[in-house]
C-alpha cells in the first residue's frame, strides 16, 4: 500500500488553546477506572507532573497520585477563571476520554478521600462537555484528525492515535501498510500491551505486593515501587510525546478555524464559569438523571448535533461538496422563475426549479431548504421529477422573496438544509424552564394522577359521534 | 422465544387492562369485527370513566387514525371537552385534520403550527378549518386542537389548557419532548405501533442507557416504566393485512401483541388479467396468485453495495408486471385494477428511492410511491414491493437489521408484498455475533431482536416455498 492521508476540510472544527493541557494516563488492566500512571503538561512543553502508583489498587498509593492531579488541575482551573477562558484537555483517541469518564464517575463522591474527589469533579467537567458535538474542552486527538484527514484505513482502525500519525505523515515513497503495522505495536488506549503485562509488569507487581504483605521495611518498599515506576514512566511517556506530535500535525495544517468556532468557544467558557459558579454552591453532577435533567441535557446534544452538521454545511468546501454528494444538499441551475396569485390570500406565490445532475439526491416534497449564500431565503420542495440524468426540483419561496430575493433563471445555485441557529437553544431552554417548574405526574416515579370524576357514558358509544357527521 | 424478545415493545403480558371497576371484556368470542369495535368502545368507554393514562398499543392497519378521530370528537363533541391531538410531523397534522373534517363536519378544529409554515393548497382553501399561530388565538370553548408535538413544546401555551391530549404515533415521540407538553392535558392517550421505527435520536444516548425512563425511549415505554399500572387496550384486529401476512408479522415482530386480521387472502386477492408470460418475475406473481400475499423475489449473490442498480432494476419490472399484466385486486365489494396509485415500493436508503424512480417506466413513475420506510409509516398501498434491508450488506449491523424498520416494511400492503432480495442473507444472518454486552436493567436488545425477526420471516419464506430465485437477465 503506498497511499497516505489527505485533508478533507477547508477550516478546522477545534482549536488548540495555548495553555491547553495535555493528559497521558493507563490504568491497570481489567480495573476500568484505576489510574496507574499518568503524565500532565501544557502542550508544546514537557510534562509537568509524572505520577505513578507502585499498586493502584492500593487506597494510599492512589490517593498520592490524585493528590498530585488535583493540584494541577485545580491550578489550571483557577488560571482559567481568572482570565475567563475554558480550560481544554487533550487526550489520545475516545478510549481514552472513556477511562478519564469512568475515573471521574468511580471517584468523585469519595467522601474518605477529599483530594482525590476533587479531582474526579475536575475531570467530570470533561467528561461531561465531551458528548456534545463541537465543545472545545476535550480534545480526542484520533478522533480530530481522522475528522480532518481521510485516511486509507477503515474507522476501527482510526481509534489508533499512532495509526492516524503514521498515515498523515507517512512521507512519499514509503510503505504506508509498513508504518501502520510499526505504529499499531505501541499501544495508544488506556490499558498498556498485554505482552508487557504479563513478562514485566505483573512480575514487579507480585513482588511489591508481597513486600506490603510481609510488611517489608520502608527501603525495600520504596525500591519495589521505584521498579514499578521505572516501567510504567516510558509509557505514558509514549503517550504524551504522541499527543505532541499529533497536535503539531493539526496546528502545521494551517486550517483557518471554521466560523462557528468562534460561537463553540463562548459556549465553552458560559459553560466552564456556570460549572465552577454550581460547584462553588455546592452543586454536583449527578451519577444518575432524573426526568427534567435528563431532558434538558438531550436538548443540549440534540441541539449541538444539529449546529455542528449544519456549521460544516455552510461554512466548510469540503463539507458541502460531500453534502451534495451525499445528496443532503441541492446544487444546480435555477430555471422557470415565476410568480402566480396567492389562492386566498393577497400578494403572490413565487416558485422557481433547480435542475440538476446529481446522482444522489435525497429531497423530499415538504422539506425546507435555505440558499446556501443567503439562507434568509427559504424554500418549500414541492415536487420533483427525474427527465434523463437530470433531476428536476420544483421549488416554492417561503421566505425572502423580496430580499434577497428570487434567484435568476440560469444561475447556479446550492440549496442547504439549515445554517446554525444559535439562539434556538436557548429559546428552547426557556420554554422548557417555564413548563417544567411543575413536573407534570407522568414523569414523577409513582407520581399520583389528578383525580378525576367518572361520567355515564351513553349507551351506544359510535351512534353518540354519528351526530357530529 | 426469548425473554427478550418478549419484553422488546416495552410491554408486559397483560395487555388489556384498566384500573379499577372499569375493566373491559377482554378476549371472548364473536367475529373478528366485533371484536375490534369492541376494543375501541372499550376506549371511548375508558374516557368516561376518567381514566387518566391510557395507551393503545395497537398493530399496522388496525384503524389508530380512526380511533384517535374518533376520541377527539367525543371528547371536543359529544362531551363539549377540549382536545389536542399531537402529532409527530406536520404532514401527519395536516392529513388528520382534513380527515377531522371530512368526517365530523360539525366539530370546531384548530390547526396550531407556526406562522412559516407552508399549508397544501386544499388547506388553505377550506374556510372551515381555523387554523392559527399563537397560544392567543387558540379557541376557549370546547374544541380539538391539532399541532404537532415540538410546536406544543416550544410555545407558551398554558399548563392543564386541555382536558385530553391524543398523541398519535406515539411510539415515535421520545419522552424528553413527551415532558415537555405532557402537563398541558388533565389526561393523556397514547395510541400508536409498538413495533415500528423507534424515535430518531441524533445525539448520544449512553449514558441514559439503562435507564427504562430516559429520555430516548418512547413514551409509552417511559410511563410504563414509571407507572407500571397505566391502563393498557390493544386494538386486536388489522384491518389492513390479511390473515396470511398478519399471522408472520405478529409472530416476528408484535410477540407480546396478539391480534389477527380482519379478512382472510381469499376474500382480498390480485387476479391478472393476463396469463403469465416467460418473463421469469412471473413465477413470483403466480404465488400471489394462488394467495401467498408475502413472498420474495432472490437475486444471485454479488459484492456487497447498498444502492444496488440489479435490484432497482427488477423493482421496477416487478412494478411493471404487476400493471402491463392487468392485476385487479379483487375483495367482496368487488373488483378494482391496479394502477400505479395502488403501488408502493418501500427502501431502507434515499439513495435507493431515487434509483427505484430512475427506473420506473414514465407512463407510471408519478403515481408510485416510492419511499423509506421512515417515510412510508402510517402509509399503505395495495401491493408494496419492499428493497430487502439486509440485501448487499455482508454483516448485520444495527441500522440494517433494525426489527422496526422491517416491519413498517412489511405491514404497508393490503394485498401482497413482494420483497427483493439477494441470495446469501440466511448466511449473514447466520454469521451474526452478538455486538455489544446487554446493559444491565435492560432486557431489551434491538439488534437482537431485528435479527430474530429477520430470521423469522427468512425461515417462513424458505420453508413455505416463497422464495422464488432470479437470474440476472430477468432485469432486462
Amino acid at each position: 500500500m503506498r497511499q497516505r492521508a489527505v485533508c478533507s476540510h477547508t477550516h478546522a472544527q477545534i482549536v488548540i488553546q495555548p495553555h491547553a493541557m495535555v493528559w497521558a494516563a493507563v490504568g491497570l488492566s481489567g480495573e476500568d477506572s484505576s489510574l496507574h500512571a499518568v503524565q500532565i503538561g501544557r502542550w508544546n512543553r514537557p510534562p509537568s507532573v509524572t505520577a505513578v502508583a507502585a499498586d493502584p489498587i492500593r487506597g494510599d498509593e492512589r490517593e498520592r497520585v490524585f493528590d498530585q492531579v488535583a493540584i494541577v488541575l485545580e491550578r489550571y482551573f483557577a488560571w482559567c477563571v481568572k482570565r475567563a477562558v475554558a480550560p481544554q484537555l487533550i487526550v489520545t483517541s475516545s478510549s481514552a476520554l472513556e477511562h478519564l469518564t469512568n475515573i471521574a464517575e468511580d471517584y468523585r463522591f469519595f467522601r474518605s478521600a477529599p483530594r482525590t474527589a476533587q479531582a474526579a469533579r475536575d475531570l467530570t467537567y470533561f467528561a461531561e462537555r465531551a458528548p456534545i458535538r463541537g465543545q472545545q474542552a476535550v480534545v480526542s486527538l484520533a478522533e480530530v484528525l481522522s475528522t480532518h484527514w481521510v485516511t486509507p484505513l477503515p474507522p476501527s482502525r482510526e481509534r489508533h492515535l499512532g495509526i492516524v500519525l503514521a498515515c498523515i505523515e507517512c512521507p512519499p515513497g514509503a510503505d504506508l501498510m509498513a508504518l501502520v503495522l510499526e505504529a499499531e505495536r505501541t499501544p495508544m488506549g488506556p490499558v498498556t500491551d498485554p505482552a508487557f503485562d504479563a513478562d514485566q509488569l505483573a512480575p514487579l507487581l507480585a513482588k511489591y505486593r508481597r513486600a506490603v504483605r510481609r510488611r517489608h521495611v520502608p527501603a525495600e518498599l520504596q525500591r519495589r515501587a521505584q521498579a514499578i515506576r521505572e516501567v510504567m514512566t516510558p509509557v505514558t511517556s509514549k503517550l504524551y510525546h504522541a499527543i505532541q506530535r499529533g497536535v503539531g500535525v493539526l496546528i502545521r495544517a494551517h486550517l483557518p478555524p471554521l466560523p462557528a468556532v468562534t460561537e463553540w468557544q463562548r459556549q465553552e467558557v458560559r459553560a466552564f464559569l456556570d460549572t465552577v459558579e454550581a460547584s462553588q454552591q455546592g452543586v454536583q453532577y449527578p451519577i444518575n438523571d432524573r426526568a427534567k435533567l435528563a431532558a434538558f441535557r438531550l436538548v443540549i446534544r440534540e441541539d449541538a448535533q444539529a449546529n455542528y452538521e449544519a456549521a460544516v454545511v455552510t461554512d466548510d468546501a469540503f463539507g458541502r461538496a460531500r453534502s451534495v454528494c451525499t445528496g443532503q444538499t441541492l446544487a444546480g441551475i435555477t430555471e422557470n422563475r415565476r410568480r402566480t396569485g396567492h389562492p386566498t390570500r393577497r400578494g403572490h406565490v413565487h416558485t422557481f426549479d433547480v435542475v440538476t445532475t446529481q446522482d444522489e439526491l435525497t429531497v423530499r416534497p415538504g422539506d425546507e431548504l435555505c440558499l446556501a449564500d443567503d439562507p434568509r431565503l427559504v424554500c418549500v420542495v414541492r415536487d420533483y421529477r427525474l427527465i434523463g440524468g437530470q433531476t428536476r426540483v420544483g421549488l416554492r419561496v417561503a421566505r425572502g422573496m423580496n430580499v434577497p430575493g428570487v434567484p435568476l433563471d440560469g444561475s447556479e445555485v446550492t440549496m442547504i438544509r439549515a445554517v446554525p441557529d444559535w439562539h434556538r437553544l436557548g429559546r428552547r431552554r426557556a420554554a422548557m424552564a417555564e413548563r417544567l417548574r411543575v413536573l407534570p405526574w407522568t414523569h414523577v416515579e409513582g407520581g399520583a394522577a389528578p383525580a378525576t370524576d367518572p361520567e355515564t357514558p351513553p349507551t351506544d358509544l359510535i351512534r353518540a359521534l354519528e351526530v357530529l357527521k | 422465544m426469548s425473554a427478550r424478545m418478549k419484553s422488546r415493545l416495552g410491554l408486559d403480558a397483560d395487555v388489556n387492562r384498566l384500573p379499577g371497576d372499569c375493566a373491559p371484556e377482554l378476549g371472548g368470542l364473536g367475529t373478528e369485527a366485533e371484536r375490534a369495535d369492541r376494543a375501541v368502545c372499550d376506549v371511548l368507554r375508558a374516557h368516561y370513566d376518567g381514566v387518566p393514562a391510557l395507551i393503545v398499543p395497537s398493530p399496522p392497519g388496525a384503524g389508530k387514525t380512526d380511533l384517535v378521530e374518533k376520541v377527539a370528537a367525543q371528547e371536543g363533541g359529544t362531551r363539549r371537552r377540549r382536545c389536542v391531538i399531537v402529532t409527530q410531523t406536520n404532514q401527519q397534522a395536516f392529513e388528520l385534520m382534513m380527515r377531522l373534517r371530512a368526517h365530523y363536519s360539525v366539530l370546531p378544529i384548530a390547526l396550531y403550527c407556526r406562522h412559516s409554515l407552508v399549508l397544501p393548497d386544499q388547506m388553505v382553501r377550506s374556510a372551515m378549518l381555523q387554523i392559527v399561530h399563537e397560544p392567543r388565538q387558540l379557541p376557549t370553548g370546547p374544541c380539538v386542537v391539532v399541532a404537532n408535538a415540538m410546536k406544543l413544546a416550544l410555545s407558551a401555551v398554558p399548563i392543564a389548557s386541555f382536558d385530553l391530549m391524543i398523541v398519535d404515533e406515539a411510539w415515535q415521540l421520545a419522552n424528553h419532548l413527551f415532558l415537555a407538553i405532557a402537563g398541558l392535558a388533565k389526561r393523556v392517550m397514547l395510541v400508536g405501533d409498538p413495533g415500528q421505527i423507534a424515535p430518531v435520536i441524533t445525539a448520544d444516548t449512553t449514558r441514559w442507557q439503562a435507564n427504562l425512563a430516559g429520555p430516548h425511549v418512547p413514551a409509552p415505554q417511559a410511563l410504563l416504566a414509571t407507572h407500571p399500572g397505566t391502563a393498557v387496550i390493544g386494538l386486536p384486529v388489522s384491518r389492513r393485512l390479511v390473515d396470511d401476512s398478519a399471522e408472520i408479522v405478529q409472530r416476528a415482530f408484535y410477540p407480546n401483541l396478539p391480534f389477527t386480521a380482519l379478512e382472510r387472502s381469499t376474500d382480498r386477492r390480485v387476479e391478472f388479467r393476463t396469463l403469465a408470460a416467460t418473463h421469469q418475475l412471473d413465477g413470483a406473481l403466480r404465488g400471489i396468485e394462488r394467495g401467498q400475499t408475502l413472498s420474495m423475489v432472490e437475486l444471485p449473490q454479488a459484492a456487497p453495495i447498498t444502492t444496488d442498480a440489479e435490484i432497482a432494476a427488477v423493482i421496477a419490472r416487478v412494478v411493471d408486471r404487476f400493471v402491463i399484466r392487468g392485476a385487479n385486486v379483487v375483495t367482496r365489494d368487488g373488483a378494482h385494477r391496479v394502477d400505479g396509485r395502488r403501488i408502493g415500493v418501500v427502501c431502507a436508503h434515499r439513495s435507493q428511492v431515487r434509483a427505484v424512480r430512475a427506473r420506473l417506466t414514465p407512463a407510471i413513475s408519478s403515481e408510485v410511491l416510492v419511499e423509506t420506510a421512515n417515510r412510508f409509516q402510517g402509509l399503505e398501498r395495495d401491493i408494496t414491493v419492499v428493497w430487502h434491508p439486509l440485501a448487499g450488506h455482508p454483516r448485520v449491523r444495527d441500522f440494517h437489521v433494525d426489527a422496526g424498520r422491517f416491519c413498517v416494511m412489511l405491514s404497508r400492503h393490503r394485498v401482497a408484498c413482494v420483497v427483493v432480495g439477494r441470495a446469501g442473507i440466511m448466511e449473514v444472518l447466520d454469521r451474526y455475533a452478538p455486538g455489544d454486552p446487554p446493559v444491565l436493567g435492560v432486557d431489551t436488545d434491538p439488534e437482537f431482536d431485528g435479527w430474530f425477526a429477520h430470521r423469522e420471516i427468512l425461515e417462513h419464506l424458505i420453508n413455505s416455498n416463497r422464495v422464488f430465485p432470479l437470474a440476472r437477465r430477468a432485469t432486462t
